[in-house]
């Protein structure tokens, strides 16, 4: 089987036409961020933006769909194909920011933009997990993404070594897309 | 005759209810049966059951020499399933959904519109158009079995000269000769 051609249909199939509208109100209001100069003023409104978007990036993809689970691919295979989209669109708010305080001759300190994108990342693997739990459980999920966004920035500000966070931040999303593989793998879409 | 899908005491339970009472059927190479069930649910899960995609609480599914639960991928890629609800899409989608199914199951786009085509040419007087496609979408990879979870009536018959070679089953919530038959020909029944 040729992992990499159905991991891409599935990243397509992903981006439907109202995700397509989400990444680019995302790319618009970073823009608009960015051009009044907040990443400087109030870096926290920026990282707590880019963290939201995030978590809303992982939540909106449809990963309950059943044609996915008549597909003959693992859970995994699945997860990572999910993945790869919620992390694409996650990190399209941060990198419009980027770009633009870049292009303004403001750029970001690197261990700033690390920061941002890694905490994007890992805020979409944990929110990921919330598409297949409904009610209070989902909510929980978000809420965990949500922290463990604000987590990894915090100790990024913190002035410890960009090592440390940052690994941190590979282990945490290792782990998410790890459960949500787990949890693919095991759920029965009964409706 | 070699069995090509294998239900086995598959039973399935949810927050202590059972939803579907443990039930067997084995399936050769162009053999075909139908489960009854006494409510919608029961008839959507068992199909979906014995089409590898939901698993059951006990008991164990076999598609081909694959074990639904170790192997689920290869087990999947031996079943054509389709939902009673359809393919609720229009022309282009499921142009898309053809091109999808190909890069999903690796094969070739065009060998698969064709055989989407025939199927959909066949089907047109007995189904609805999103049930012909759906049915469409389901047969256009290789399976050995097809799996029809609630069909409408007379579907079968079709499937069976479309895909002589492939087992059939289907689910449904009534006797087939008292409610329209899924199937004119004799069949093999399993009632609860």
């Amino acid at each position: 089987m040729n992992g990499t051609r159905a991991t891409l249909a599935i990243a397509r199939r992903d981006l439907r036409p109202s995700s397509l509208i989400a990444i680019g109100a995302r790319i618009l209001l970073g823009v608009l961020l960015a051009s009044y100069d907040l990443e400087v003023v109030a870096p926290i409104l920026v990282y707590a933006y880019c963290i939201l978007a995030a978590t809303a990036a992982g939540l909106e993809i449809r990963v309950r769909d059943l044609t996915y689970f008549t597909a003959p691919l693992y859970g995994r295979q699945l997860a990572r194909a999910h993945a790869l989209t919620a992390t694409c669109v996650a990190v399209a708010a941060p990198l419009t920011i980027v770009c633009v305080a870049f292009v303004r001759h403001a750029a970001w300190p690197w261990p700033n933009v690390v920061a941002t994108f890694a905490s994007a990342s890992v805020v979409a693997l944990v929110a990921l997990s919330g598409t297949l739990r409904q009610g209070a459980a989902a909510a929980g999920y978000a809420a965990l993404s949500l922290a463990a966004g604000g987590f990894i920035v915090m100790l990024a500000q913190s002035g410890l070594p960009t090592y440390s966070w940052f690994a941190l931040a590979a282990l945490l999303g290792f782990l998410a897309l790890r459960a949500f593989g787990e949890t693919l793998a095991r759920y029965d879409p009964l409706d | 005759m070699n069995v090509v899908l294998r239900v086995s005491e598959a039973r399935f339970v949810r927050d202590g209810c059972e939803l579907v009472a443990p039930f067997s059927i084995a399936l050769g190479a162009g053999e075909r049966a139908t489960i009854i069930q006494p409510n919608d649910k029961a008839a959507k899960i068992a199909a979906r059951i014995a089409a590898a995609i939901v698993k059951p609480t006990c008991g164990s599914v076999v598609v081909g020499d694959f074990e639904a639960r170790v192997q689920p991928a290869q087990a999947k890629r031996l079943v054509g399933f389709v939902a009673a609800c359809g393919f609720a899409g229009g022309t282009r989608n499921l142009e898309r959904e053809v091109r999808f199914r190909a890069d999903v199951w690796d094969l070739d786009a065009a060998t698969l519109r064709r055989n989407a085509e025939i199927v959909c040419a066949a089907l047109e007087p007995l189904a609805t158009t999103a049930y012909a496609r759906a049915v469409a979408l389901a047969l256009a990879p290789d399976v050995a079995a097809i799996v029809l979870e609630q069909p409408p009536p007379g579907i079968a018959d079709v499937l069976v000269s479309l895909r002589p070679r492939a087992a059939l089953l289907s689910t449904c919530t009534a006797l087939p000769a008292l409610d329209g038959p899924a199937f004119s020909s004799p069949v093999r029944e399993t009632v609860r």
